[in-house]
């Protein structure tokens, strides 16, 4: 791929002949959402102590979601940069990054930690932010292939952007339709197949589960994305998975699946699922539950020890289950949590719990989802549906005690957020000017006087009354 | 049947400038722009339109005028447009003509035939910018004679109660009911900031207005709506309501359908009935009915207010306003035929009544000669247009003068004389409350105390060069005048030599 | 920070303020253009809610800790630490709608920006970047519907 150099890390200090520092105040492993704006929090509050990004990966930060738009051509690996050109320096933060820099062992006791590379790297506050690692699913001969990839990181996408040129050519030398399999009908599973859609022929997506995007989705609401995704060439397969991937040497070459049927194809992307990247935290004997287990401050059981972002369990605050939330906002909102009680900042606010809000675009159907959105049947959930079929549009809402709990909103976007904002404070839907129905147009003039007054005028100088007249 | 009316007014649309924005359609309470979204474009109902001029205001293109409907009368300078479609339109109601706004007829305005003076060389003008110049008016009676106590320098004679004005005009009488509530706030607002006085008509004083009772003078009229013990002291003065320029002879009425909650409260009448005031006060047939009510209202006041008394310019104006001012009034005011009404019969406001000018010159005249004119201010309305316009009532023996459409086109009025129909654009002469909140009184405030700080400016500018340094010494001075193009008898009237002499 | 607030005592549904956004953020700059030929089609980034009787114009607050900032995948979407302008840099916006989903307040939309999607937001009619300019709404409006003043602590992150 082009400019390769531009996405890796400006001011990082991983040329030949650095040695990295021996001690940090604060160090950071994992170089995304949390990790990046946990160091810009800690700064906000600690102007002087060192600060250290230690991660594998070696680029600079980016937006890991892009990856699909970077196949497609939305994005260039120039403009995928989470942050500006100089952001490490600016903000005086040692970024450490490459291969050597994978966090294998923890001492919690002598505040120390060791890197794949043999450095090691004692620390005042230590903030574990690694994310996520495809979970790779048990399936007979998917092992070992060359032509099998994930779909997480930048060098991910590299890795598929070059099995899908290598199975063009090859298809078009043989006279036939390339074809890649997407194990897994997940979000991740989806936008990887719609990216690799402008780069082969054809693509199936296997799904375990009875349809696609099982967890953000309703099955309507999936069978209409389903439809929606097979005009594109992809044909969804929900139900079905591989039961054993066929292939000679290191190339796979078809998948026997679920249903006893057979699939040829040229490449295979796993997609299967997420796991938080712990491991050697939990070695060190962090307490992990399906995440780490953190306290409000989300300091894990190890003293200045903190988590933030995929790493970390969450209680739902619609369902109370625990869960990592493996969400890009909730890793921002949770990097910057971590670092302000890191930096022992004033009024540092604590974590209270989150919940899902997924947004997603397919070619041009946009899908938004947050909250409960499969409520089971003796949850005492009241379900509002709303169908427009020429606009092709489909919007679920899931009321509980009188209060938003979900959305599914399929190509209706507009003004979600305000639905979000609903579910967030579980206000009363009843105290909304027109009630229930103004969800369908959710605008702030809904709200009550008091409340609307509230939500927009945040700042508001007291030197003057409602009328914008002074006092 | 069949309806012979025309349209009055044609709105051009410019289709290269039009960007279908609709704003127009959400500026017309008359409904006269639809955005046409299957046609592509904007229509309009040039039947409905009363050239109030908001759509032309609001256009972010600049895309829309206002013209005549171009149909042509016969030719007749006697049997005009107008008059067919007068009578189009009483053979269709069968109802009296109803008018809003000042007299638009083409009788003679003698402000316009009148020229100021300017010093040159004998005695030496004045530069406002460089040396004090005096607008402040006081009104309200004064004792014949000083008495002061020599020995400890004080006076020692009652002087009555006055009205402290820092520039020489107030705003006349529009009650809310006639006009919007945020309209008269702008107005108290303005008052306040100016350091002169609003009138609350006859229409009660809005209690989130008695802040501004220092800055107001509460009327009171025939119906006498709103008056109680409090509303009288809550002002700084009354005024005794006689009648009014533009309808002499008539009372008012404000149809039930503009007598909302507040309204109601306010006049202290029930909500939705008509409030209709009497052509006549009908507890009043004399002077000396007159001189009664000026004392029970100075008795509840403990003599602490002045007592202005309005009348109507008419024929025999000089000797009714020696009358008045033998009654007892601290301040007369008389209102000229030009003066705005919110609702008149037409034939009333086109015929009845005299020019200010004339009335004006004629009453001060009359007060000099029986040695009254010193016991009385005197406050003239009906039709000031601009500062000239003040200096030369002044000249003519005003005190002071009072403004009120002056006032309403400072705040956006456009003088499209629809008032009565209550469905002002421009949030004015309405109750309904999407359109009274179109006028934030804090900019219409704003734009008042514009308007009257640059005609205070013109006043001393004028005065400066007729060498005057203070407006009292321009009171009654009618040698600042002279005349163009006036009969010998109106120069006798108006006590005025003319052009040369 | 100096921030544009909407009063409902004042809004009378115009829309003149929608219009002076979309001609504001057009390359013309001016109204006919921006609304009947330049492509492609300018977008507003105020919007009226209500109707004549009660409305409110409704922008981006600009809060100390914005959500959509929050939720942005690709870094377009940034608050200027020195301003405090929240900003989308279109080029970087790939049009996910997360912004969309996280705005309390709906004040950001993605639309197509000429061949592709991208958030449209108040940048305070600044430069784009993150310097606060003369917003075109507030000089628009005729009623004082909208002003633009300083703000006073917003702690709670609205």
């Amino acid at each position: 791929m082009a400019a390769e150099k531009n996405a890796s890390t400006r001011g990082a200090t991983t040329r030949p002949g650095f040695e990295a520092p021996g001690f940090a105040d604060y160090l950071i492993l994992g170089n995304s959402a949390a990790g990046v704006t946990a160091a810009e929090r800690i700064r906000q509050a600690d102007p002087n102590g060192s600060i250290v990004i230690a991660s594998p990966e070696p680029h600079a930060a980016y937006g890991r979601p892009l990856i699909s738009y970077l196949i497609e051509g939305k994005t260039s690996e120039e403009r995928i940069g989470y942050k500006n050109a100089r952001f490490y320096e600016r903000l005086g933060v040692t970024a450490l990054l490459g291969p050597g820099f994978d966090a294998v062992s923890l001492d919690a006791a002598a505040h120390e930690c060791a890197f794949s590379g043999g450095a090691r790297i004692r620390y005042g506050k230590c903030l574990v932010a690694t994310g996520s690692v495809p979970f790779t699913p048990p399936i007979e001969g998917l092992a070992g292939r060359a032509n099998v990839c994930t779909f997480m990181t930048l060098d991910d996408a590299r890795c598929a952007c070059r099995l899908a040129a290598q199975a063009r050519e090859r298809a078009a030398a043989e006279g036939r339709e390339s074809h890649a399999v997407v194990i897994g009908a997940g979000l991740i599973g989806l936008k990887a197949a719609e990216a690799l859609s402008s780069k082969v022929d054809r693509i199936t997506v296997l799904e375990l589960a009875g349809r696609i995007l099982p967890a953000v989705l309703d099955d309507e609401a999936a069978a209409l994305l389903q439809r929606y995704l097979a005009d594109h060439r992809i044909e969804c397969r929900p139900g079905v998975s591989a039961q054993q991937v066929l292939g000679e040497g290191d190339e796979a070459t078809g998948a026997l699946l679920t249903d006893g049927s057979r699939i040829d194809c040229d490449f295979i992307v796993a997609a299967v699922g997420v796991r938080p990247n712990t491991g050697f935290v939990v070695e060190a004997g962090a307490e992990q539950g399906r995440g780490l287990v953190c306290g409000p401050d989300l300091q894990t059981s190890l003293p200045d020890v903190y988590a933030a972002g995929d790493v970390v369990q969450v209680r739902d605050a619609l369902d109370g289950s625990l869960r990592p939330l493996a969400l890009w906002p909730n890793a921002v909102a949770q990097g910057r949590i971590a670092g302000a009680h890191m930096a022992g900042a004033a009024n540092a606010p604590t974590f209270e719990g989150s919940f899902a809000v997924n947004a997603v675009d397919f070619f041009d159907a946009s899908l938004l989802t947050a909250g409960i959105i499969n409520p089971s049947e003796d949850s005492g959930c009241e379900v509002r549906v709303q169908r427009d079929e020429e606009a092709g549009s489909y919007a679920k809402l899931v009321v509980r005690n009188g209060a938003l709990a979900g959305y599914i909103l399929l190509n209706r976007p507009e003004r979600a957020g305000v639905l979000t904002s609903l579910i967030a404070s579980g206000a009363p839907l009843s105290q909304l000017q027109g009630g229930l129905e103004a969800l369908a147009e959710p605008c702030n003039l809904d709200f009550p006087v008091e409340e609307r007054w509230t939500r927009l005028h945040c700042g508001y100088p007291a030197g003057l009354d409602r009328r914008g007249w002074k006092r | 049947m069949l309806d012979y009316l025309l349209p009055r007014y044609k709105v051009l649309r410019d289709a290269d400038l039009c960007i279908r924005c609709g704003v127009c359609e959400r500026s017309c309470s008359n409904e006269v722009h639809r955005v046409d979204e299957e046609l592509g474009r904007v229509r309009a109902d040039h039947r409905r339109c009363v050239n109030c001029q908001r759509c032309v205001a609001m256009c972010p293109t600049g895309a829309l005028a206002i013209t005549n409907w171009p149909q042509v009368g016969n030719g007749s300078s006697n049997w005009t447009l107008e008059n067919l479609q007068d009578i189009a339109k009483q053979s269709q109601t069968g109802g009296v003509l109803l008018a809003s706004m000042g007299n638009p007829r083409p009788y003679p305005i003698y402000w316009d035939k009148l020229l100021l003076n300017a010093s040159q060389v004998t005695n030496p003008s004045i530069d406002p910018l460089r040396e004090p110049m005096e607008t402040r008016v006081f009104l309200g009676s004064r004792p014949e004679s000083l008495k002061v106590n020599e020995r400890d320098h004080r006076m020692v004679a009652n002087i009555p109660p006055q009205l402290k004005l820092d520039v020489p005009l107030m705003f006349s009488a529009m009650s809310f009911g006639s006009i919007s509530l945020s309209a008269q706030t702008a107005l108290a607002m303005a008052a306040k900031e100016l350091g002169t006085f609003f009138n609350t008509g006859e229409g009660g004083f809005h209690r989130s207005l008695r802040e501004y009772g220092d800055h107001a003078i509460v009327q009171v009229a025939s119906g006498r709506f709103g008056v109680d013990p409090d509303y009288l002291a809550a002002g700084a003065a009354i005024e005794i309501k006689i009648g009014q320029g533009a309808k002499p002879g008539i009372g008012g009425h404000l149809p039930g359908e503009k007598i909302d909650a507040e309204v109601s409260r306010t006049r202290m009448i029930p909500q939705g009935t008509d409030a209709i005031s009497p052509a006549p006060h009908h507890d009043i047939y004399s002077i000396e009915d007159l001189r009664q009510l000026i004392f029970s209202l100075k008795e509840a006041t403990r003599y602490e207010k002045p007592v202005a008394v309005k009348i109507a310019a008419v024929h025999n104006v000089a000797a009714i306003a020696s009358g008045v001012a033998r009654a007892g009034a601290d301040i007369i005011v008389v209102d000229g035929f030009r003066g705005g009404t919110g609702a008149a019969p037409k034939r009333t406001r086109d015929c009845v009544g005299i020019p200010i000018e004339l009335a004006l010159a004629a009453v001060d005249a009359r007060l000099r000669e029986e040695s009254l004119r010193s016991t009385v201010s005197l406050v003239v309305g009906g039709s000031i247009r601009n500062s000239a316009d003040i200096v030369r009532a002044v000249a003519l023996g005003a005190d002071a003068v009072y403004i009120a459409s002056a006032a309403l086109i400072a705040l956006g009025c456009h003088q499209c004389q629809d008032c009565s129909s209550g469905k002002c654009n421009w949030g004015i002469a309405t109750q309904r409350a999407d359109l009274v909140k179109r006028l934030n009184p804090e900019i219409a405030a704003e734009r008042v105390v514009n308007l009257v700080r640059a005609w205070n400016h013109e006043i001393q500018e004028l005065m400066g060069g007729m060498g005057i340094n203070a407006i009292e010494s321009l009171r009654g001075n009618r040698l600042m005048l002279r005349s163009i193009g006036l009969t010998d008898r109106e120069l006798s009237i108006l006590g005025v030599k003319h052009a040369g002499e | 920070m100096k921030r544009i607030y909407a009063l409902e005592a004042w809004c009378v549904g115009c829309k003149r303020c929608e219009v002076a956004c979309k001609t504001f953020h057009s390359r013309s700059k001016d109204a006919v253009t921006a609304f009947l030929h330049e492509q492609p089609t300018p977008r507003a980034r105020v919007r009226v809610e209500g109707d004549l009787m009660l409305s409110a114009a409704v922008n981006c607050r600009h809060c100390d800790e914005p959500k959509c900032v929050e939720g942005c995948i690709s870094g377009a979407m940034r608050k200027d630490p020195v301003t405090g302008v929240v900003t989308c840099d279109q080029s970087k916006c790939v049009g996910c709608r997360t912004c969309m989903s996280m705005c309390p307040y709906g004040c950001v939309s993605v639309q197509d920006a000429g061949g592709r999607l991208a958030a449209f937001k108040c940048d305070l009619c600044g430069d784009g970047a993150g310097t606060a300019g003369e917003p075109s709404c507030v000089a628009a409006c005729p009623n004082r519907a909208l002003i633009y003043v300083e703000s006073e602590g917003c702690e709670d992150g609205r």
